[in-house]
């Protein structure tokens, strides 16, 4: 007796239908997962973003909050400045924000042992402050500019205090920072907006921080 | 024949979660990219909640300077510790802080001397989320003068915030640079300004340091300060102006008023009010200037409208620069007690001659009684001399005068009414050198008064007086009263002495410096 052998397959019509049932399903697959990663590729951006602008905002914040000085300055190291008040600056190109901070440190010298110390308290006229000696401490000035980077190859916002500069924001080719002083010029608003080149001119996120400085204006 | 069907088996269930998988790998890669980003914002949270805790440090500090180092006297310091002679932390001892007894030291050659420093520690106070946060104050009185009175203070907080238990190092360096978290020890720096007991805010954790000194508010840092009503002369030719005796090209010979229309004539005769408006009425006049010339800042506590052109809260506002007027003004003025500590001599018997001694102890007297005309007997030591004069009953001057001389400071505590009559008060002398407080009243009605051609050089602080000055009189010095009026005023006059900006005992305390401490 003769055993048959199955003979198995798939018939053509079954071929072209699960080859178009696949196809449907890969491709939505495919499509889901193309607009997942763009989503959180938008949400890294996003993160990556506010992380910068954020700490912008703090760094710039903690040095104006203690200023006993605001004003804009176009030169290179800050030589002339421009007193800040009842007016808003944008720190761009070749406008830097120029801070004056009371003199606190023995040195401003990074690589000097009592650059971390503070001064002493001195008196002058019966008015107490750091210094040594009998004079108090004159005024440190600090910069915050926008420029080109060369070894980063990107534009960057640094902060520069003496001969110590430090890059405090990278990739900030889309960054923009304000400072707006009010009429007494004992508080100020800064506001750093994100603009993304791929839409345009719209604006995707505004950090701002309102400050009130501590310290009376000798400027 | 029977032909056996195959089984078929589906795979659909294998690609399904094949594809899973994939879009699971490839959102876990992302996620783990973002969320740490995401965590950095709520670590940078902590660390701005650090700086707020530290400036909370500087405020309880600032609140018991107010309660403790204003007035004569120090207060107890309750709950500030200090590190004892043997070592040991305890309780602040009495003179502590005090110029003469605290060890006191030349900090890298400053003639600046510094007393020892007292601590608040371990103060708790919980950010938003619950997280744990401890500040630690330190604080020091700073001598610039001899006088036991004049101090500033230095305080410095170290506040630590508490970061989730998930903290991790940032990969971005400038983050790092920054924030610098302390994620598992806390950097050996801030061991110094970890006082006493150990903070127990586990790691990991943020610090942050913040430092301010801080200047006294003296009694008498304007010309006439007032707690309710200022009424300036009528007369027309009343004026207030200013000058310096510490500086000739201020004053007149000795360093005494160099007369109306001089160029020694300065123009910081400045007089402020305390008062605000009604509720229903919140622009209208507060202080009552009737034409007088002000040769100096006049400040109100609001009343004036910023829409119009005019001061609203001056009335009689002619003889005043528009331009020094402000409404933005409150100063808290409290009365000032009486030392209760030390010697306190009956009053000189045979002649009424008081005797000082160094300014840094001065000569104690008290009268049980009032107090009338009295002389002081020459200062022979070294530098300065002064005395205290503590009146139960009036100070009231009716004959002869109240004579002081040179490089001595009367210093008077007076709990009952002062009436200088017509009478010269210490003429000659510097306004600086007879300082008149009026105590607390506990509601009696109490007055200052002068009037006819009296002459008067002297700084009087009476927050709870009622001064009234009548006909001529001219004052050389400064008030500080609930209430001033001057009725008349003829060709007299009201002159600041701008050298009583640094004298007298403190009222209360401002921010001189600020500075974050942001290398250590």
């Amino acid at each position: 007796m003769m055993r048959c052998r199955a003979i198995s397959g798939f018939t053509l019509a079954e071929m072209i239908i699960a080859m178009a049932g696949t196809t449907v399903i890969v491709g939505a697959l495919l499509f889901s997962s193309v607009e997942l990663q763009r989503s959180l590729h938008a949400s890294e951006s996003y993160a990556s973003n506010q992380s910068d602008q954020r700490r912008l905002l703090d760094c710039l914040s903690r040095d104006m909050r203690r200023s006993i000085g605001v004003a804009t300055t176009t030169t290179l190291n800050g030589s002339t400045g421009t007193r800040l008040a009842n007016a808003t600056a944008t720190i761009e190109d070749n406008t830097a924000l120029l801070l004056t901070l009371p003199g606190y440190y023995q040195s401003n010298t990074p690589t000097d042992t009592n650059y971390d110390q503070p001064l002493s308290v001195v008196t002058t006229n019966n008015y107490v402050d750091y210094g040594s000696g009998t004079e108090h401490a004159p005024g440190v000035p600090v910069i915050f500019r926008k420029e080109y980077i060369v070894d980063e190859g990107c534009m960057c916002f640094v902060r520069i205090e003496g001969d110590s500069q430090s890059i405090i924001v990278k990739h900030a080719e889309n960054f923009h920072l304000t400072v707006a002083m009010s009429a007494d010029g004992c508080s100020g608003t800064v506001q750093v907006t994100y603009l993304s080149p791929r839409f345009g001119s719209k604006t995707l996120i505004t950090m701002r921080d309102e400050i009130l400085l501590r310290n009376i204006r000798l400027d | 024949m029977k032909t056996r069907s195959t089984p078929r088996q589906a795979s659909a269930l294998l690609i399904t979660l094949g594809a899973l998988a994939i879009l699971s790998i490839a959102a876990a890669y992302t996620l783990r990219r973002v969320t740490p980003r995401f965590q950095m914002s709520s670590q940078a949270a902590a660390w701005q909640e650090a700086r707020l805790a530290a400036e909370s440090g500087i405020d309880v500090a600032l609140a018991d300077l107010s309660r403790n180092a204003t007035g004569t006297q120090d207060g107890n310091w309750r709950g500030w510790q200090q590190k004892q002679p043997n070592g040991l932390i305890g309780p602040v001892l009495s003179n502590t802080l005090g110029l003469v007894n605290s060890l006191l030291s030349l900090l890298g050659g400053s003639p600046v001397k510094v007393s020892s420093p007292i601590f608040l520690d371990n103060l708790q106070s919980v950010s938003p989320g619950n997280r744990p946060t401890n500040v630690d104050v330190q604080l020091w009185a700073v001598y610039p003068t001899p006088s036991p009175y004049y101090r500033w203070f230095r305080l410095r907080a170290m506040a630590t915030c508490a970061l989730p238990p998930t903290a991790t190092s940032t990969f971005d360096s400038l983050e790092a640079t920054l924030r610098r978290f302390s994620l598992r020890d806390v950097r050996p720096q801030l061991k110094k300004d970890d006082v006493g007991t150990p903070m127990n805010v586990p790691t990991p954790n943020t610090s942050r340091v913040v430092e301010v000194l801080v200047e006294p508010v003296l009694p008498f840092e304007l010309a006439i300060l007032t707690d309710q009503s200022l009424s300036l002369g009528t007369s027309g030719t009343w004026t207030v102006d200013s000058f310096d005796s510490r500086d000739p090209m201020k004053s007149g010979p000795d360093g005494l008023y160099p007369g109306k229309g001089s160029a020694q004539v300065q123009s910081h005769g400045n007089i402020a009010n305390n008062a605000g408006r009604q509720a229903d009425s919140i622009y209208g006049p507060l202080i009552s200037a009737n034409g007088c010339v002000v040769h100096g800042a006049v400040a109100t506590n609001g009343g004036d409208d910023p829409v119009t052109d005019g001061h609203e809260n001056i009335a009689g506002a002619t003889g005043i620069d528009a331009s020094q007027i402000r409404s933005d003004f409150y100063r808290e003025i409290k009365p000032m007690a009486r030392p209760t500590s030390g010697i306190f001599l009956p009053p000189p018997s045979i002649m009424p001659f008081y005797v000082a001694d160094d300014e840094s102890h001065p000569t104690q007297y008290l009268v049980s009684g009032d107090l009338h005309n009295f002389g002081v007997a020459p200062w022979t030591g070294r530098g300065n001399g002064a005395l205290i004069i503590m009146v139960n009953g009036n100070f009231d001057v009716p004959t002869s005068t109240v004579s002081i001389p040179p490089n001595i400071t009367v210093q008077i505590f007076v709990r009952g009414n002062i009436d200088f009559h017509n009478r010269p008060i210490n003429q000659g002398g510097l306004a600086g050198q007879l300082q008149i407080y009026g105590e607390e009243t506990n509601g009696e009605p109490r007055i200052l008064r002068a009037f006819g051609n009296a002459k008067i050089n002297a700084a009087f602080y009476g927050p709870q007086y009622d001064v009234h000055l009548m006909d001529a009189v001219d004052w050389t010095g400064a008030i500080v009263a609930r209430s001033f009026e001057m009725v008349g005023g003829g060709n007299g006059g009201f002159h600041y002495d701008e050298a009583l900006g640094v004298v007298g005992a403190p009222i209360g305390f401002r921010i001189a410096r600020y500075v974050e401490d942001v290398r250590e």
